[in-house]
Parts: structure tokens; C-alpha cells; sequence
């Protein structure tokens, strides 16, 4: 049914009546076959677009595996899915109809099959459903439609072909005998230009697109594969892993899987729901938490999988989106703290909808549920982040802190030193490393109550020196030399290659507060601090009368906490 | 319009029993010289027997269908297109399967196919220079020998001598399969004359044996003229050729078919190699015949059999199907009806 624009059937009479709305009848070739090239050049603006168009009927198909093969001319994308009888697949030409019910299947809008149109010039849909003793073969001709749109573009008067007739007359169907047992699914793209053939060739591109928007596997190397996949198997219905594998002739067979991320924490994963207490989302998250033995620098995921940093929405699997649009959901540190993470929230409402490009999703207040779910789930979840990144910190300086000392300990022992200079990098040093000590993780602990203590026998020894400067500092450190002889400290100013010396240690107000296990605000633990000072200075740091003061206060101080 | 089968997208019982009992010991042999798994450039049809039943030997595959001009011509190799590419996915044997589009011959000849793609392996010069790196070259030509064209050249027969530059530096097997028809009848005798007129004592009285040959018994011209031919061709691009006998078979719709299996072992110098086998080893070669997927010695031969002689060149064979074929040897010569 050919007309052109002088041959439009124009109703005999007008129906009309005034004041009142007729319905008037739409034919066939009211609708143009322009609208195969508008939509699908429209919808599908890479030519990767349409791998992920077929895939995704791989996946409603219930494959477990889909082989992708490109060649020099076309693309084959075969799965071991269900497969199609002749009536499923006669249906899957309708255009824009699909059977497929939005909460069990990936493509619903029946249009995907058409997405190849602008990229090759003709499509082959092999299919075989178990059982069955035919294979059935559907052909579109897109390039005989493409020239026959064009042709009637350049008639004069322009001829309009509708898209019933153009389908009709472009798409063939037929049959071949097969094994019964054989199920399974083959498209062919055929007479794929050079340019779209060699952007589908790039074989890291194809990967990097495979691995951002279709479902696929963890790597088997990643140590959380199999609880996470057990979890979201349990919370996500119809949640299913698929294997792809890639081929060409130039390069190798590669099984696509998402890549075990190294320093990866324990998974966080929990349900997201609406105000009703109905779950509409799960998510998975692992912050980066590199160990202290591992020795490589805490933050966010390394660039070479920038493609996993932050969290993407996923909807049967395929990717919505891309991970940059929930970053600005951290807020701390300009999103900072987001890109630690990898992690994907699969939608589970099926009032959520992915729009036809798969960018975003449409607009309902179905949308607007998940979205704050999603925020408040973050939010946690940045708020776990800090706390990790504040420890990171606390450990860091305390790292630096642990160098400091040591540096200073050669120079003291050297005899090499600036009292006063010293006397105040160990104050500060102290009055840090306390600040922070709550900051550090639990197991660090101890080691960093260790260090305080390191730090202020450092400090008694330096203040000595200040009080009774006679003396070179060799003198002085023979003197150290004796007072640790004598068991009086334990030096620090000996050499750190002997064998320290055992003896009573001079400790400080500060070191009975810690001893007694009170947890002391700041303000608290300086002015503690600055009575340690007085004491050390008035009554002349380690001296008999600055032990005794010490000696009854730690006296007094058992009696209290024993009482 | 509907899609018309070709009868030769299954193989038949004959072709099936050459490929799996003829030519696999003759690629084993070759495969344990190699030290690796054969790579194949060849014409697999729709239903890759070829790579299905050779699959534990072969390692990358050049498959190559044509694509014809014509609409009708057109269609029909689109859907065997289309058949072989659904079987090497279906059997799970795509992974280093290299699709084709057009002629051997004119990818033999000018390095690319329809698509302008050349076959993987290959040294990566300029196309008028490339050279190829197969370890198998399997031309299973459903036609024969060739057509010539208006100025009276036969393309096939163009590419075959173009294979051995192509190929050069790289040891092969060479397997060919023709139908007895083709447009070279007058030629095929003249070269037998030819060759007769240079031979003296038995080998003429053989060679015009052959050369009397009617159309009834063109499977024993081609048997005769084909490796005479190669062998040719293969010493003078540095090959050392060696022919294993040909046999005689019955195609898909009750063509005669002969098919021939040659390993060639390139060779250093610049003059020619020189082969094992003489013309008289070669045309004193039985030609063996599959019938219903039994192999025994053809009833017609040039000169006496030699029992000892047709043991030996028939040892790559495993014992069963040796002494099968030896029992079935016949009387003293038979003479061309």
C-alpha cells in the first residue's frame, strides 16, 4: 500500500459535527516506515547499543551463556537461551508490541530487535526451541528497506511506504530440520559497514562496555564472588550472572567477567525500602581497605577500574546510568569518599523504569521512592567511609609520628640536639598522638598507647637536660648511661642496636590517666599534660622530689581506683 | 522466495568414510612432523564437517564461502553463509574460525575476500606480496578442475599453481577434491599426450593408457594427470611432494568425485626440490575407490599390481583398512573400456 501525497484517502464526507468530537480511522499506511530508521537511529546511537539490545533477549531467554563473534563483516551473538517456536517468533517482528511482562523480563518495549537496523544490512535470527524439531530462520532485509525509504524520499511526487508494508515485504521466515534436544538463539548481523565493524572490533571497548552495562559475572579470583552472588541470587528476583564470551578473528576467546578489585572490605549489603516497608532495592557495597601489612596507600578505587568506582543502578542486571550520577550523594570532601567504594544497587520494583536509552530512569513517584531509599542508603554508608578514612588518618599521623621518634631518639642518643627544639616537637607529638588514639582502630590500639609512652619518656629525658644544663650532651648522655645502670629510667638515649635496660620508669600524669582506663577529653588530656610539665619543671624533671610527688600520686590513685 | 537447499550441505556417506578413515591418518603424520595442531584454510560448506570432524587436530580455520553475483546465485551462498556460521557457533567451534566471503581462487590470487579481508594467517607484507602460513589447505571443490574463461583460462587452475607462492616457506598438506566435470577435457589430453611423447619404454605405454581414457573414465585421467600436474608445480616453488593415491568416489547426487591428498615439505634453495616419488611412482599409483563407505582398489589399472608396491604406499593407512583394500586388488592390467 503505496501512496504518495496527492493519493491520501481523504474520508468521502466530513463526519463531523460541530461542537462534537468523531474518532476517524488510522490505516496502515497512516504510519510511514520512516519510523524504523527514526527510532532506531534515534534510540540506538552507538553500534554497541545494539549488542546489548540482543543480549538482553539473550538474557529473558534464560542463557547462561552468550558467544559474541565478531568477523570482518559481521557480529554473531548466539546464546544457549530457551530459543523461539515459530508463533514467538513471528511475534518478536511486531514492532513496538512485546509479550514480556515488565517484572520478569529486561526488554519489554519490542523494539530491540530493530536496533541493528541502521548498522548492518541484514539481520538473521536463527532459533530452536528444545524439543521441537524445526529451527526457524528470520530475515530482515534492512538494507533493501533502507533503499526502498530512500528511493521513495527521492520520487516526485515522494512516495510513502508504511511500515506494515515495508516488513511485510523485507522480512522473510523459514525452517530447517535440527536436533530436538538443541536450544538456542543465533542473530546475525550481516554487511556491517567498515566503520561500525571496526569500532565493534576494538576489542577493549567491546569489554569495557560489555563489563558497564550487561550482567555479568565477578571474576573467580575475587574473594566476595560467591557470598555476594549467593545473597543477590536470595534477595533479587530472577537475579542471574550471565557468562559472555568474546571472539574474533584477530584475538584470542575471552570470558568477560568483572574483575577482582584487590583490598576490597567485607561486603555491606542490605535491602532498600519504601515508606511502606516494601523492598523496591538491594545493593552491595565494598569500601577499599587496603591492610596496614599490604603496604599500599589507602583511598579510592585504583584507576584502572575507574569503571567500578562509586555504585550503579542495575535493572535486571543491565546497567542504568552510569556510576558518576549517585556521587553527588556523598557529600563529604567533594564526593570523595564515594569513589572507595564499588557497588551496584539492583532495582527490584518493577514501577521503576529504565528509559528506552537505558540513561536514566522514567519519572514516577516509583522513581522517587528508590531515589531517597538510594540517598539515605548512602548516606550510611559515607558515614561508614569516614569513620574508616578518620582511622586511616589517626593511623597515618601516628605512622609519622612513630618516624619522628625515631629520628629524635638517634639525635638524642647522638648527643645531637637542640634541647628546647626537642623538649617541644615531643610535646606536640604527644598531645597529637592523644588526640587521636581514640581515632585509631581497635587492633592498632596498643601500639599506639606504646608509642605515647615512647614519646614521654623521650620527653622526661629532654626535659632533664633543659633543668641541669651543665654539661656537653656527651656528659649528659653518660649520665644517662648511669641513671639507667642504676635502674633508675629506662634510657632512651642509648643506642637502639643494645639490649634496653630493664628498670623502674618515671611515668607521668598522663600515663596514670591512661593507666586507670579514663577516657579524658581534650581539654582534659592538655591540661593533664601541662601539669606533667610543671611538675617536671618546678620540681626538676626526674628528680627525688618529682618521683616522690609522682610516686604518691600514683599511690593515692590506686587507692582510689581499688576503693 | 523460498530458501532452496543445496544437496551438498550434508556430506555424504563416501565423504564422511574419506575424512575420517583416508585423511586423518594423513594429517596425524602431519600434525606429529608439525609438532603442533594443524591451521586450515579451506572450504568447510554449511555443515563444517571438515572442522567438526577434525576438530582435536585443527587450530586456527580459514573457512571460505562464496559469494556469488546474481540474485538467485547470491541467496544460495548467503544461506550457506549463514548455515556454516550457525554450525561452528552451535558446535561450539567459532573460537579461532576465520569467516570467508567470496572464491578460494581469487583469494588465493589476490589475498582477500569480498570483504576485503585476507586470511588470518598470514606474513603481513602488501597483498601482492603476501604469503600465507597454513598447515592444511583443504580446497573440497564441488566442481572441476575448472572452467576457462573467454580467453581460455581456467581461474582454478590459475590459483592452484598461485598457492605454492603463496605458501612459500610454509610445509602443507594439500588436500583436493574435484568432480570429473569441466570444461578442460581437450587439455587434460593433451597434457597426457604431451607427457607420453617425453616417456619412453613402460612409462609411455602407461601414460597413453591414461591418455585413452574416455569420458567414462575421466576419474582415472584426473588420477593420473593431477599429481603429475602438482608435483610439478610444487618442485618448482621449493616443495618436495608427496602424493598419496588418489580415490574415486561418488558425491552428493551420484557425482564421480576424485580426491587427492599431497604433503608438501618446503624446501632452502632457489632452482627446484626434487620429489621421492618419479612420474612412474605416481602413475603407478592405485587409485582407490569408496563405495558405501568401503574403500577398495579400483577395477581398472595401467600396469600389472604390485602387491608389495601398493602395501607400501598405502602404509600410512591403519592395518584393517590396508588389508581391506589389498585383498580387493585385482588381476593383471585392465584396459580402459
Amino acid at each position: 500500500m503505496t501512496n504518495n501525497a496527492e493519493t491520501i484517502d481523504i474520508p468521502a464526507s466530513n463526519i463531523l459535527r460541530d461542537g462534537e468530537f468523531s474518532q476517524v480511522d488510522v490505516k496502515d499506511a497512516d504510519i510511514g516506515g520512516e519510523l524504523l530508521p527514526i527510532l532506531s537511529k534515534g534510540l540506538y546511537t552507538f553500534p554497541l547499543h545494539c549488542i546489548r539490545e540482543y543480549a538482553q533477549n539473550a538474557i529473558d531467554a534464560h542463557a547462561s551463556q552468550i558467544r559474541i563473534k565478531i568477523t570482518s563483516s559481521a557480529v554473531i551473538i548466539h546464546d544457549d537461551g530457551r530459543g523461539m517456536d515459530y508463533g514467538e517468533l513471528v511475534n518478536a517482528r511486531r514492532f513496538g508490541v512485546s509479550a514480556k511482562d515488565i517484572e520478569f523480563f529486561v526488554g519489554f518495549r519490542g523494539i530491540g530487535i530493530y536496533s541493528s537496523f541502521d548498522l548492518c544490512n541484514r539481520l538473521l535470527i536463527t532459533t530452536k526451541k528444545a524439543g521441537g524439531l524445526k529451527a526457524y530462520v528470520l530475515e530482515f532485509d534492512f538494507g533493501a528497506m533502507k533503499s526502498k525509504l530512500a528511493m521513495d524520499k527521492q520520487a516526485d511526487p515522494p512516495n510513502h511506504t508504511a511500515l506494515t508494508e515495508l516488513l511485510t515485504k523485507y522480512s522473510r521466515l523459514s525452517q530447517e530440520s535440527e536436533l530436538p534436544e538443541r536450544h538456542y538463539t543465533t542473530v546475525e548481523l550481516e554487511d556491517i559497514s567498515g566503520t561500525h565493524i571496526k569500532q565493534l572490533s576494538d576489542r577493549d571497548e567491546l569489554r569495557k562496555y560489555i563489563l558497564r552495562n550487561l550482567p555479568v559475572d565477578f571474576s573467580a579470583k575475587f574473594v566476595h564472588r560467591d557470598e555476594i552472588n549467593a545473597r543477590l541470587g536470595k534477595e533479587v528476583p530472577g537475579y542471574k550472572a550471565v557468562k559472555i564470551v568474546l571472539e574474533s578473528d584477530t584475538s584470542p576467546r575471552e570470558t568477560i567477567a568483572k574483575p577482582a578489585i584487590p583490598y576490597l572490605g567485607e561486603p555491606i549489603m542490605d535491602s532498600i525500602k519504601n515508606s511502606d516497608g516494601e523492598k523496591i532495592a538491594f545493593y552491595w557495597g565494598c569500601l577499599r581497605e587496603p591492610s596496614d601489612a599490604a603496604g599500599v596507600p589507602r583511598g579510592r578505587i585504583p584507576d584502572e577500574f575507574s569503571d567500578y568506582r562509586g555504585f550503579v543502578y542495575k535493572v535486571k542486571g543491565f546497567t542504568v546510568g552510569d556510576n558518576a550520577r549517585l556521587s553527588s550523594v556523598f557529600k563529604k570532601g567533594n564526593s570523595g569518599l564515594y569513589w572507595w567504594y564499588t557497588g551496584e544497587i539492583f532495582v527490584i520494583n518493577p514501577g521503576v523504569l529504565p528509559n528506552t536509552a537505558r540513561d536514566d530512569f522514567e519519572t514516577n513517584a516509583a522513581r522517587r521512592a528508590l531515589e531517597k531509599g538510594v540517598h539515605d542508603a548512602l548516606k550510611r554508608l559515607e558515614a561508614k567511609a569516614g569513620a574508616y578514612q578518620e582511622q586511616s588518618r589517626a593511623l597515618d599521623r601516628f605512622k609519622d609520628r612513630a618516624k619522628d621518634l625515631d629520628r629524635l631518639e638517634r639525635s638524642i642518643n647522638d648527643g645531637a640536639y637542640n634541647d628546647l627544639e626537642t623538649y617541644s616537637e615531643l610535646d606536640d607529638a604527644i598531645t597529637e598522638l592523644r588526640s587521636q588514639k581514640g581515632k585509631l582502630p581497635d587492633d592498632q590500639r596498643s601500639w599506639g598507647q606504646e608509642l605515647i609512652k615512647r614519646a614521654d619518656r623521650l620527653k622526661i629525658l629532654v626535659s632533664r637536660g633543659i633543668d641541669s644544663p651543665q654539661g656537653t650532651p656527651k656528659t649528659r648522655r653518660e649520665a644517662a648511661r648511669r641513671q639507667a645502670a642504676e635502674g633508675r629510667v629506662q634510657s632512651t638515649f642509648l643506642p637502639t642496636s643494645q639490649p634496653a635496660v630493664e628498670g623502674p620508669v618515671l611515668k607521668s600524669l598522663a600515663q596514670f590517666v591512661e593507666g586507670a582506663g579514663w577516657a579524658l577529653a581534650d581539654d582534659c588530656a592538655r591540661l593533664i599534660n601541662i601539669l606533667d610539665r610543671s611538675l617536671a619543671d618546678v620540681l626538676g624533671s626526674g628528680s627525688d622530689h618529682h618521683q616522690k610527688v609522682m610516686a604518691d600520686i600514683e599511690a593515692k590513685l590506686a587507692a582510689e581506683l581499688s576503693s | 522466495m523460498a530458501l532452496r537447499a543445496s544437496r551438498d550441505f550434508d556430506g555424504s556417506q563416501n565423504k564422511i568414510a574419506i575424512r575420517q578413515r583416508w585423511d586423518r591418518p594423513v594429517l596425524d603424520a602431519a600434525m606429529a612432523v608439525h609438532g603442533h595442531v594443524l591451521s586450515y584454510l579451506g572450504l568447510p560448506g554449511p555443515a563444517a564437517q571438515d572442522l567438526l570432524e577434525w576438530r582435536d587436530i585443527l587450530g586456527v580455520r580459514t573457512g571460505v564461502e562464496r559469494l556469488r553475483r546474481g540474485s538467485v546465485a547470491r541467496e544460495e551462498d548467503r544461506e550457506r553463509h549463514r548455515r556454516l556460521l550457525r554450525t561452528v557457533m552451535i558446535n561450539d567451534i567459532s573460537d579461532g574460525f576465520q569467516p570467508l566471503r567470496g572464491e578460494i581462487e581469487d583469494i588465493i590470487l589476490d589475498t582477500t575476500d569480498v570483504d576485503g579481508a585476507s586470511p588470518l594467517l598470514n606474513d603481513g607484507q602488501p597483498l601482492h606480496r603476501m604469503r600465507f602460513l597454513y598447515d592444511l589447505i583443504n580446497l573440497d571443490f564441488f566442481g572441476g578442475v575448472g572452467y576457462r574463461d573467454k580467453r581460455g583460462i581456467s581461474k582454478r587452475v590459475r590459483a592452484l599453481k598461485k598457492l605454492f607462492e603463496r605458501q612459500q616457506g610454509t610445509s602443507f598438506v594439500l588436500l583436493l577434491t574435484f568432480s570429473v566435470r569441466d570444461g578442460l577435457d581437450d587439455e587434460l589430453t593433451q597434457y597426457l599426450t604431451e607427457t607420453r611423447d617425453r616417456a619412453d619404454g613402460e612409462l609411455r605405454r602407461i601414460v597413453e593408457w591414461y591418455a585413452r581414457c574416455g569420458t567414462g573414465d575421466k576419474d582415472h585421467k584426473l588420477k593420473a594427470l593431477v599429481p603429475l600436474f602438482l608435483q610439478r608445480q610444487a618442485e618448482d616453488n621449493m616443495f618436495r611432494c608427496h602424493t598419496y593415491p588418489p580415490i574415486a568416489y561418488d558425491g552428493n547426487g551420484g557425482t564421480r568425485m576424485v580426491h587427492f591428498a599431497f604433503a608438501l615439505n618446503h624446501t632452502s634453495g632457489n632452482l627446484r626440490a626434487f620429489s621421492a616419488q618419479s612420474d612412474s611412482d605416481l602413475l603407478k599409483l592405485p587409485l582407490v575407490t569408496v563405495h558405501d563407505g568401503r574403500f577398495r582398489a579400483a577395477s581398472k589399472h595401467p600396469c600389472a599390481w604390485d602387491r608389495e608396491s601398493c602395501a607400501k604406499v598405502l602404509g600410512f593407512l591403519p592395518h584393517d583398512l590396508r588389508q581391506a583394500i589389498l585383498t580387493t586388488l585385482p588381476g593383471p592390467v585392465g584396459r580402459p573400456a
